[in-house]
């Protein structure tokens, strides 16, 4: 974006006159630095997200009416010619291999680079007071290795899959056999997407043992643990949980390629193998994978209220250990994904249990930022608009989330589409909502140039109607028994499901609204303050100039005690 | 020799990746135990025929269904009758049928599930042709006989004690994989 242009005042900073920046190719590609690759990370997360959000909006627009409308021979969608539509067989494969893309794109290649790649790159390493990350290089590689996981995982869409086929791996993302096994995908696009997957989760284990070194051992004198900003504290936990679960991830996607290729058994019953097995190791992976997605946004949501409160966090070290509590005990409850497979009474209880102990921590976060921002002198900017929006539709989700908790309510409403909204209220709009408040808070940071205030409200206010429009009804829907990853329902359905798609066009807005403020902001080109935020904004990163300098700490800060959070 | 500070933290991780990546796989056998030892997930038990003594008996009467399927092999495969009347804590014997319909030998072996599963526990079988490959000649027939019982201590699991009817399921499978199954993962 605006990284080219360093225009800045050099005279405030007499370190980077030693700036040297190498030229466009090898700075970009080659690049071992810590803030180029985080923006490499967040404009691959914003074009992953555009075309996640794409296939979304084909399946809101299929779903819009009863009947096959989109994903249908003749359509708009099969002149284009993307997806084999032949006959309706084709069609329905087609439909639910969107839904697994938008899911597997969205979660690997959106939220996570945007998250752990994007801003954990850029501000980790300035908040705890370190020039870079511990292992430069291999930062380098696991960006490139997440855009050849992309690569694939897109090759995969437009590859014979099914016993007749199809195209596209339509098993969802969770991949349970039989549907991913041989019998059910017999094609290569299960391979591609199993590849796609070990080279993404390569990516992620190296950038969570790049993470977890930097923090313990580059810290500036005086940055003790206890001193840490908690987004740097959230990475922290959220990098132990993908080095914990992704072996078990990626174990298990092993075992599945060994049992399509090489005539192993681990899940395949004729050879004595299970396929609830394969649904055990998936969500001992896969529960902390959603906390994985959304507690980066908990720490930034932790600056943004404190910063406009002009407060400094409530209960900053029960913060700090909430998150470490909800990363332990998201470790202990991946059952709850499978009530319905068969566990015995005492297991379905202990789980449901321990599913909503999770409550707990989480509770001491929304209370603290609530808490934080009582008597606060509020300052509602565009972050702090978003974080709110945040802090509401984390809530209603949670909320959802200890409904579906009881293992009696979720016999009923497993795979319904109250699943689908309860996920998307803390995924979609929560982790999301926390992405959007940390691209506002940081941009000018991050890009040294301001964006349009105004711009940035209405993209809040638009998307924050249009999602609130498309999930809301989807808990009613689900109530009723519309059951998930169908092409259509019955006529019975149609008023909320017409409501729902009604909401994707406005975000489909809100979206449009977003691009056009990232342009506006690189045309115009307002020249950013070092710190815009005034005396609330305490961490390290607004002591150094926006941009910052393309080295910064050639002289470690020093921190004492009651600088931080 | 020393270690540099990123090095060590580098080899403590780096144990953290190989002992979740080895617990992954070594979950596998784990389950089978687990299965096998627990009865978890509709696992029916092979038990000595003593235990059927120990625990006594009870009047409760359990209809104990037979389903019989066979996968990719030609032949057929039924139970001499369909259900049993089964007094829990009482032996029973039930036999089957099998017949290669083939003009070849063929090798298959059977699997086998309890449904409820949460009766996999107390199902036990003392006699039974599910742990081995049957070899069956063109046109041979073959009779093997199922010896079982419902352990009585289902009637004390809140689980299990109203369960009236009970699912026990066959199915052959040709068994040419499982050579290469023993060298992998079981």
């Amino acid at each position: 974006m605006s990284s080219h242009a360093a225009s800045h005042d050099h005279a405030a900073h007499a370190h980077e006159d030693h700036e040297h920046k190498p030229g466009f190719f090898a700075r970009w590609v080659f690049t071992t630095n810590h803030k180029d690759i985080g923006t490499l990370y967040l404009i691959f997360a914003i074009f992953a997200g555009l075309i996640g959000g794409a296939f979304s909006g084909l399946i809101r627009w299929e779903l819009a009416e009863p009947g096959l409308q989109v994903f249908m021979k003749g359509s708009m969608l099969d002149q284009m010619g993307l997806f084999n539509l032949s006959n309706p067989d084709h069609a329905k494969h087609a439909y639910n291999s969107v839904v697994t893309a938008h899911a597997v794109i969205m979660i690997f290649f959106m939220v996570m680079p945007a998250t752990m790649g994007g801003f954990a790159n850029w501000f980790v390493p300035i908040m705890i007071g370190a020039p870079d990350m511990a292992f430069p290089r291999l930062n380098n590689i696991s960006f490139w290795m997440l855009v050849a996981a992309f690569v694939l995982l897109c090759i995969s869409i437009f590859t014979p899959s099914g016993p007749g086929g199809e195209h596209g791996f339509a098993g969802g993302w969770t991949m349970y056999p039989p549907m991913s096994s041989h019998t059910g995908s017999p094609g290569p696009a299960m391979d591609l997407v199993i590849l796609s997957f070990h080279l993404a989760g390569a990516s992620s284990i190296l950038g969570s043992i790049n993470f977890i070194t930097t923090i313990f051992n580059m810290r500036a004198p005086g940055m003790t643990l206890h001193r840490m900003p908690l987004f740097a504290w959230s990475v922290l936990v959220t990098a132990f949980l993908l080095l914990l679960s992704l072996p078990v991830l990626a174990g298990a996607i092993t075992m599945l390629l060994t049992d399509r290729n090489f005539g192993t058994a681990f899940f395949d019953p004729t050879g004595g193998g299970d396929p609830v097995m394969f649904q055990h190791l998936f969500w001992f992976f896969g529960h902390p994978e959603v906390y994985i997605l959304i507690l980066p946004g908990f720490g930034i949501i932790s600056h943004i209220v404190s910063t406009f409160s002009k407060k400094p966090v409530f209960g900053y070290l029960a913060m700090a250990y909430a998150m470490v509590a909800i990363g332990f005990v998201g470790f202990i409850v991946w059952a709850h994904h499978m009530y319905t497979v068969g566990l015995s009474f005492d297991l379905r209880a202990y789980f449901v249990l321990a599913t909503m102990v999770i409550a707990v921590p989480t509770g001491v976060k929304v209370f603290s930022w609530i808490a934080t921002m009582w008597g606060g002198s509020i300052s509602f900017t565009v972050p702090m608009q978003w974080a709110i929006g945040f802090i509401f539709l984390f809530t209603v989700g949670g909320v959802t989330g200890v409904v579906l908790s009881n293992a009696a309510v979720d016999y009923s409403l497993q795979d319904t589409y109250y699943v689908v909204a309860h996920f998307h209220y803390v995924l979609s709009l929560g982790a999301v909502f926390s992405i959007f408040a940390g691209f506002y808070y940081w941009f000018e940071k991050m890009f040294g140039v301001k964006y349009n205030k105004w711009l940035g409200g209405a993209h809040f206010w638009i998307m924050f109607i249009g999602v609130n429009l498309i999930f809301f009804p989807q808990h009613f829907l689900g109530l009723q028994g519309m059951p998930r990853r169908y092409i259509d329902y019955p006529v019975g359905f149609s008023y909320w499901n017409m409501i729902s798609s009604v909401g994707y066009a406005i975000t489909a807005v809100g979206v449009v609204v977003f691009l056009i403020m990232c342009l506006e902001a690189a045309i115009v080109r307002r020249k950013g303050e070092a710190n815009p935020w005034g005396e609330g904004a305490t961490t390290l990163e607004w002591t150094l100039s926006s941009p910052p300098p393309y080295h910064q700490f050639s002289e470690l800060p020093v921190i004492k005690e009651d600088d931080q959070h | 020799m020393k270690l540099d500070r990123n090095t060590k933290v580098v080899l403590y991780l780096v144990g953290a990746l190989a002992f979740m990546g080895g617990m992954a796989y070594a979950s596998v056998p784990l389950y089978r135990a687990f299965c096998n030892a627990t009865g978890f997930n509709g696992t029916a038990r092979k038990a000595k025929a003593t235990l059927a003594n120990l625990h006594g008996d009870s009047q409760a009467i359990v209809r104990v269904r037979f389903d019989t399927n066979t996968r990719n092999v030609p032949w057929s495969f039924r139970s001499e009758k369909p259900y049993m009347d089964t007094r829990v804590g009482k032996t029973a014997l039930v036999w089957f049928d099998v017949r290669n319909n083939a003009d070849h030998p063929i090798t298959a072996r059977a699997t086998y599930n309890v449904l409820p599963d949460t009766m996999g526990a107390y199902f036990m079988k003392t006699q039974c042709f599910c742990f081995n490959d049957v070899t069956l000649q063109p046109g041979e027939s073959q009779r093997f006989p199922v010896v079982y019982f419902l352990d009585p201590k289902l009637m004390t699991n809140t689980d299990t004690d109203t369960v009236e009817d009970v699912t026990l399921s066959y199915t052959f499978f040709e068994s040419k994989q499982l050579q290469n199954v023993a060298k992998t993962g079981s």
